[in-house]
Parts: C-alpha cells; structure tokens; sequence
C-alpha cells in the first residue's frame, strides 16, 4: 500500500476511535524494507527480501488502556478490530498512569539515522561484501575449511506516530550488518568463532576483509580449549562479553521491575552499585546511534540518561507511565514495535570507557578472560549470576591457554562493586556496548 | 521483550530454548479451517485457490529450480497482561501475510508481504526467483487438496471463550500466588491464546488449509524478604480446549509458584563443580532439546557443522537412552496436523538404545541428504522461510523408580525444575538455568539453594546417564524455541534422569 495511504488510514483510525468512546489514542505506523544474503562456501544460500507494514493503536478510556495492532489496513477490518478493542478495553482496570503524552517538541536537528547509501545498496553489493568476508577468512588459516555462513544485510524503516494531541511525527532510518560464522577445525574438534557488525551509516561498517579476519581469530582462539579446575580468581570480561553482560544486566534499570520489586538495583538510588569506574549510560540521542531516535514509542523525546555516575546509582530508565508513577521526568525508554506496547529497552546503552585495556590482563597473576557467555543465567530479580564462559587463561599477565566448559558465578551486586578495571576498547556493533572490565573475584567453576 | 526490533542485536547464532511466555501460536482440525477468523478477515481460500496457487509457483519456478511454496497465515490473537493485582493491559492482534520460497538445491529464495493478494504475490514470486542461477527448469505439479489426519481433536479450542473467563482465571490465578506465602510481594500473569490460519501449497502438489490453536498462560510470583527475593514461575496451557483448566488446577499451580518463589529466600549459594546430578521429570526435558535435539536437526547435518554429522547408526549416548521427537502429542506446543511446508506430522524415534536412527528434517535438507521430510519444517511466520526444527521431544519412559535414582549419591545435586537453556551445535556445549535445585546428600533431599547452572557436553554428557524413571511427563505449557531469529513452539519431557556427572556452576566451591 503506498505510504501516503497507509498514514491517512492510520490517522483516520485514530480519529474513529476517538469517536467511538476513546478520550484519548494513539497511532503507530511501520514500516519496514529488509533484504538479507547468506553465503555459505562461496554459493549464496539464501535471499530474502521483505516489505512489511503494520499499525499499532493504543486506546484509553476512563484510564483503562486497550491496544490493537494489524498488517490488514481494509476500512472493515479495522472498523471491527477497533469497534472490538474498544469493547474489551472497559473489561481492564483504571490506572491513573494511563495517560498518553501531550506535548512533544523534538529539539534534535539531525540524529544521523538515516543512511541513503545503506538504501541504494543493492543484492549483488550484498553478495559481494559476504563472498570478500568469506574469502577472507578461508585466506587467513588452513584450518578455516568452512563456514556455517556469512550474512550481509540491509533495512530501512519509516515510523509515523500520532495520537490525541500531538500532531504527525515521522522518521526514517536504516541498518546494515555483515556478519562472518568460520569452522576451525583440528583433530576432530571443531569450533566456530563469530564476528559482527551493524551500524547505521553504510561508510562505518567495517570491512569485509575485517569481519572474516576477526571472526577467524575467534574460531582459531578456540582450538584445544579444555576446563580449568575451580577456583576463586579475577576475571576480565572482553568487549563483547562485558557488553552482553549489560545487555542481560538492563532490566535491573527498568523502572517497572524497580517498582514491582523485581529488580536488584530497587531502593538503591543515590548508593554505590558498582565500582568507581563505572558510568553507565543511555542516550537515545547519540549522533549515528543503532538504538537513537527522535522519539520513543509513546511520543517522548529521547534523552542522555546516567544511570550510573562513577559507581554511583542515579536514575532508572522510564516509559511514560513508570515516570508518571514515580513523578520523575520520562526518559525516552517505551521502545516498540507496531505490535508491541511500548516497554522500558535501551536506546544506546552503554559503560563508559576507562583508561587501559591491556593493564586488565598484565595485572592478573592468575585468572580468566572471558571471550563468550552463553545461557541465562543472569537473575537480575535475586541479584544471583552463573554463566557458561569461554576464554583464555590468565598467567603472570599473559593469556596462556584456551579455556571452556566452565562456569563463572557472583553475586551481581558484589560483582559490580568489585568491578576493579575499565578498558578503553568501547565500540558499538550493537546498540548495547561496553569497553572490556575486570571483576576483582568471581568463582570460576570447572574440571576437578 | 520487543519481538521484533529490526535494529536488535543481529544474526541469533547460538540456539536457545528460553521459559516463559512466549510467541503464542498453532493446533486444529483441518476441516474447521472453515469460514472467516474470528470474524474477522476472509477465508484464506477465498484469497488463494488452487488455480491461482498454481499461477504463483509457475511464476516462482520460470527461471529454474528444484522447488517453490505458497504460505499464507493469519492470526488472531488475545492478550492480557495481569500485574500488580490490576489489569494493565488488554491486546488483540490481527496479523498476515504470505511468503513464496524457490528452492535450488541448497539455495533459497524468500520474499514476503504483509499483503495478502495474487498480485503481490506473483511479485514476491518473481523476487524470490532471483536467488536461481541455472537452467535447469522443474514443472510444478498441480496441487490437489489435502485434509490430514488431525492428531488429536479440540471440541472447544481454549481461544474461542468469551473474555470474561479468561480474566477471571487470571484473577483467580493471582489471588492463590498470593496467598500462598505473605512475603509475595509481586505477581505478573500474562495471557496469550491465538488462532492461526495457514495455507499452504507447494510445487509437488500439495494444497492444505489448516487452522491451529494455541493458548500460554505464565504466572510469575515474587517474594521478597530482607533483602532478598526469589521468583517462581507456574505455565499452563497449550493447544487446550476449555476443559483444561478443570484438569489442571490453576490456583494450585499459582500457589505452588508462590511458594517456590519464598522457598528460594531460605534457599543457600549453589554449589560449584562437577558432581552426580539428577533431573526431575517434564520441563527438565529441555536437557535433552538443547543437548542431542538440536544436533539432530536436519540443516547442521547437511552442512557438516553439527556435532552428530555422520554419526548415523552409530552409538552416540548411553544405551539406556531413547530420544523421541513427536508432533502428535496430544496437546503438545509443538503439535500440528501437518508441518509448515504441508508435510503430515510424525512421530519418529531419534536415538533408539543409545544409537542414532533419524534426523529431524524438511523437505529441503532431507533431498539434499537423499532422505524424506519428517514432517519437522517449521517456520515463526510468514515472515521466515522454514527450517528444520523440533516438535515435542522427549526422553523416553525408562525402567527406575523415581526415588531409587537418588541411592547411592553421597553428594551431589537436584534440578527439580530447570529455566531456560542453549546450545552451540558445531562444540555441543550446553548450559542451563536450574529454577528450583537441592542438594543431595546420602541419597535424599536436603538444602534448597539458588543461582545453579548446569554445564556440559552434549555427547559426554549423554553417556553419562545412569539411570531412567519410570515417572515420564511432557511439558506442554513453557516451551519457546528459538533458532536463527525465529522462535516456535514447542513441547519438552522426560522421566526423572540420573547423569554419573554434570559440571554445575555456582559460586560455592
């Protein structure tokens, strides 16, 4: 459906249901264009390509919320879904932060979001990046025999958002990833090592001779890797490890869960949750950012939110309701998609980068670094942590052997007040980012 | 959790089983795939009939290929999110689209539109065909209609009751958390049922209609108490009819969920190392979904990166071991009448005394690898292209009694109910969550503790299985799996399992 259609649609819709018996609603429109290409062994696996459209409308009556959303936008299907939604609406309960936003000025001029060189990329460009990054990798070893694939892709989207009071807001963005999967083989182990970029500008990405170099680093790293027995010793998470860390670490800050005592971090604002050289922070306003935007999912202007200020624990992150709640200033937090309600995720979230990378390591006489994490074990309602690692073991300062089928365990509380090193490293392939960081002891479970 | 945010964290490349709520999707009975859904929209057959199924897969296969499909879907889903005592929210949703796929080999070729209509699909035909660099050209076969056999039949599916009971249970469901202990500070219930309709018609002929229904329900307590606190978790649901919840309980399951949320405030560190471990029936099936399930599936195999290539016929875990992959099982969140490429589903025994017997496969890696389908295409939407995937996998019933398993273990510990777990298929490495463990200590139960982890490889933990109950239980309420960005549903079980040794990850050593 062409565009100009499909917003006139979301707005009439609006317009009905406030009409209907709604005194206030919402309309959130996307739309998405995807292409992806996997390679594998130099033969293109997969194509895919996409348009999507759907909308998303919120309805409030009497402080009770309702929401509808469809990829249908025919006049009788949504005169039915609303007619519907408006009815079950009066079956939820009156909240008094049921409210939607009234007033939205977006003072950013230009956020950098929006790439028209990621949207001119074609699928042969596509194809070409992964077969050099696949190409790549299979120059820098013998042992890279294979891939289990090489992915390179493009998406643009287009949002529109309006409701009661706050006229027509729209904005367009666009991503571009490659990612390279090689298979290191020796003996009859065998093992992948994944590298990925996405980022928002096409001339950022890195390139594709990079990604397979890097990724074959990983797979290579480890090779001959072996449980080390239990101990009680320091552990550096890299750059990548410590940022998906914080990525499980986020729904400590969500205000919801602070509030339904949910969270670890709940009660602890003005307190030292970490040590003194950790900043965190998320800023939906970052020039270029994967996760910046003018506004969230319920009209609020995005902000640059210190949740942690040298160890120090400042704010939570806000959807308009949760800010309503605790009668503090929303944060630009109620992220969504058109079938989602909008809930309290990071916009760019991020630690703040410290002083020297290699010192995390040289002054460890004995210890791990953790190159991966897998599984769930990150429990931010008890505060408890366990997770599968792999990595390198520490000695005198040096990386010594290659280390996996082991856990690391803590309390996060006392694991981030032990947070005793910040590196430099901060680089964002992903809108949740930290530089490598140093836990003064987890306890390291493994062989006997 | 957002679904679907396109500038999420990009390429899934682990798989991962998590607990909790979940994408809710399918069951049905073929011949009520009749009429408009819910009232709403039209009859997918109205929008594509044979002939013009037909039309689009000449199209898909004009410039060459092995195969093509049509999938249409649409869904019509509830959604009622319970906090804090209140009704926070209530959702209807009303998404669909259709996908065309050309196969080449091991090449595919996907395009796909929220649009339901011939035209735009002869477009994503078209597109789709790109991906084909030969001249090799395949006729389409006609497709005929096919009513499979329905694996088990829903008199009043769950998702067709009004509203009204549905909240009902949910504030039943809350009260009974809360009631269970006065330290539950907080409960969370969300509700997801889901009607889903799906056509689909493929170049060897096949054109099946089908509607599925789908009803989860997770109810998370949590207690708190100087400065401590501990979650629980109760699920219900799968595809149900509404007599279910006379069956179940649901009181009983919320209570016992806030119970175990207060038990893990008394509960001590989990212990470190390698030991003897036990786990419970049901949901700690996900052990055997993450350690051999995923192994097993047929696109790993066909490239070569999966841990259990080649090892066809020959012993990969402890004789005492069958491993059972079934989308038959009645009421499983697995269960389908046919796969989402239009293959019946089946019940096929993977691992048969220890020794592997089949893969798990669709129809493309299956004719790549000179084997048929076993009915394991799945695919999260008209979004994705299918891919070999799970049903409801099991481990089956074995010869101990349940309590017997824990004789002999001086020390070692107990994984009454597991979280979420995942898996690297090229290493086999797998971990998972432990929700509710204990110690064992000369053969009983004795301290609850919090925050373990279980470790492992998949083939040396296989052979480490000791023993087998006779208590078998296939968890059909919890099961979200997630491959490659897209997530389905899917059933878990087994019977209790005795394992000589598993590395558990906590901080106490």
């Amino acid at each position: 459906m062409p565009r100009q259609s499909a917003v006139e649609i979301a707005e009439r819709v609006r317009v009905q249901a406030e009409r209907s018996g709604a005194q206030e609603a919402e309309s959130y429109l996307e739309t998405s264009t995807t292409s992806e290409v996997r390679l594998r062994q130099g033969q293109i696996e997969l194509l895919q390509q996409s348009v999507v459209q759907g909308l998303g409308l919120r309805v409030l009556r009497d402080r009770r919320m309702g929401f509808l959303y469809t990829t249908d936008l025919r006049d009788a299907v949504l005169n039915e879904l609303v007619n519907r939604t408006l009815a079950l609406t009066n079956q939820a309960t009156p909240r008094d932060e049921n409210k939607i936003a009234e007033f939205l000025a977006v003072t950013q001029t230009d956020l950098e979001i929006y790439d028209p060189a990621v949207v001119q990329l074609r699928v042969e460009d596509l194809v070409r990046f992964a077969r050099t990054a696949e190409e790549s990798a299979f120059a820098q070893d013998k042992r890279i025999q294979t891939t289990r694939d090489v992915r390179c892709g493009t998406a643009s989207q287009e949002v529109f958002f309006s409701n009661t009071y706050i006229p027509r807001q729209t904005y367009r963005a666009t991503a571009v990833w490659l990612s390279a999967t090689p298979i290191a083989t020796q003996g009859g182990q065998k093992r992948e090592g994944t590298f990925i970029d996405r980022k928002r500008f096409f001339g950022e990405l890195a390139k594709p001779e990079q990604i397979g170099q890097r990724a074959v680093e990983r797979a290579l790293a480890r090779l001959g890797a072996a449980p080390v027995p239990s101990a009680r010793v320091p552990v550096v998470f890299s750059a990548e490890a410590a940022g998906l860390f914080l990525q499980n670490l986020f729904p400590a800050f969500s205000a919801l869960n602070v509030i339904e005592q949910r969270s670890f971090l709940a009660g602890k604002i003005g307190q030292a949750v970490a040590g003194p050289g950790i900043t965190i922070v998320d800023d939906g306003t970052m020039r270029r950012g994967l996760g910046t935007r003018f506004f969230d999912g319920e009209g609020v202007q995005t902000h640059r939110t210190v949740l942690v200020d040298r160890g120090v624990l400042r704010q939570y992150c806000h959807s308009a309701a949760t800010a309503r709640r605790l009668n503090v200033p929303p944060t630009g937090n109620g992220l969504r998609s058109y079938d989602t309600l909008p809930a309290i995720t990071p916009t760019n979230l991020y630690i703040e980068a410290g002083s020297s990378t290699h010192k995390l390591v040289e002054e460890v006489p004995l210890g791990l670094y953790v190159t991966g994490l897998a599984g769930f074990g990150v429990d931010t309602v008890s505060g408890e942590y366990s997770q599968q690692v792999d990595g390198q073991w520490i000695e005198k300062g040096v990386l010594t052997k290659a280390v996996e089928g082991v856990t690391v365990a803590g309390r996060l509380d006392e694991m981030l007040l032990g947070v005793d090193g910040v590196g430099r490293d901060l680089e964002f392939r992903s809108n949740v980012a930290s530089p490598s960081i140093r836990f003064k002891q987890l306890t390291v479970a493994g062989g006997a | 959790m957002s679904r679907r945010d396109f500038l999420r964290r990009g390429a899934v490349i682990t798989t991962a089983l998590a607990a909790g709520l979940p994408e809710a999707v399918s069951f049905l009975n073929p011949k009520a795939a009749e009429g408009a859904l819910m009232g709403i929209g039209q009859e997918l057959r109205d929008v594509l009939n044979e002939e013009t199924v037909n039309r689009i897969l000449q199209e898909a296969l004009a410039r060459g290929g092995d195969f093509a499909d049509v999938f249409a879907e649409q869904r019509f889903r509830t959604a009622v999110v319970f906090d804090a005592g209140k009704i926070d929210s209530v959702t209807y949703g009303y998404p669909r689209g259709a996908g065309v796929r050309v196969v080449r080999r091991n090449q595919t070729g996907y395009a796909f539109s929220d649009e339901l209509s011939y035209s735009s699909l002869l477009d994503a035909a078209r597109v789709a065909s790109t991906v084909v660099e030969t001249q090799s050209r395949t006729n389409p076969i006609d497709v005929t209609r096919r009513n499979p056999a329905a694996p088990f039949t829903l008199v009043a599916p769950e998702p067709m009751m009004p509203e009204a009971a549905k909240l009902d249970l949910l504030r039943r469901m809350d009260a009974a958390a809360r009631s269970a202990d006065p330290r539950v500070v907080s409960v969370r219930i969300e509700y997801v049922d889901e009607v889903r309709d799906v056509l689909i018609g493929t170049s060897d002929g096949v054109y099946v209609i089908d509607r599925q229904y789908i009803t989860g329900i997770s109810c998370a307590p949590i207690a708190q108490a100087g400065g401590k606190r501990g979650s629980g978790l109760a699920t219900l649901g799968g595809r149900i009819d509404s007599t279910y919840f006379e069956r179940v309980d649901p009181e009983g399951a919320a209570k016992k969920a806030g119970l175990q949320a207060a038990r893990l405030l008394e509960a001590g560190p989990a212990p470190a190392g390698p030991m003897p471990v036990v786990v419970g029936p049901g949901w700690g099936g996900v052990l055997i979904h993450e350690s051999l399930g995923h192994a097993l599936e047929g696109d790993g195999i066909r490239r070569g990166t999966s841990l259990l290539s080649g090892l066809g016929g020959t012993r990969v875990a402890s004789p005492l071991l069958r491993v059972v992959d079934d989308g038959r099982w009645p009421n499983g969140r697995g269960t389908c009448a046919v796969d989402d490429e239009g293959t019946p589903s089946q019940r096929t025994v993977a691992v048969e005394a220890g020794v592997l017997q089949s893969y798990l496969l669709d129809k493309q890696n299956s004719a790549l690898l000179g084997l048929r389908s076993t009915g394991n295409g799945r695919r999260m939407s008209y979004r994705n292209w299918p891919i070999p995937r799970m049903t409801n996998t099991y481990i089956d019933v074995g010869t101990s009694e349940p309590v017997s398993l824990l004789n002999g273990i001086t020390k070692g510990f107990y994984a009454a109910e597991l979280g979420g777990g995942s898996v690297e298929t090229t290493s086999g490495n797998f971990n998972f969550a432990v929700r509710e463990g204990y110690w064992i200590e000369n053969g009983k139960l004795t301290r609850a503790v919090r925050g373990a982890i279980l470790i492992g490889n998949s083939l040396e933990t296989m052979q480490r299985i000791e023993g087998i109950g006779t208590d078998l239980v296939v968890d059909t309420t919890r099961g979200t799996c997630g491959k490659d960005g897209q997530s389905v549903p899917v059933g878990v079980g087994q019977p209790t399992v005795r394992f000589s040794s598993i590395t558990v990850g906590g901080p106490s050593i």
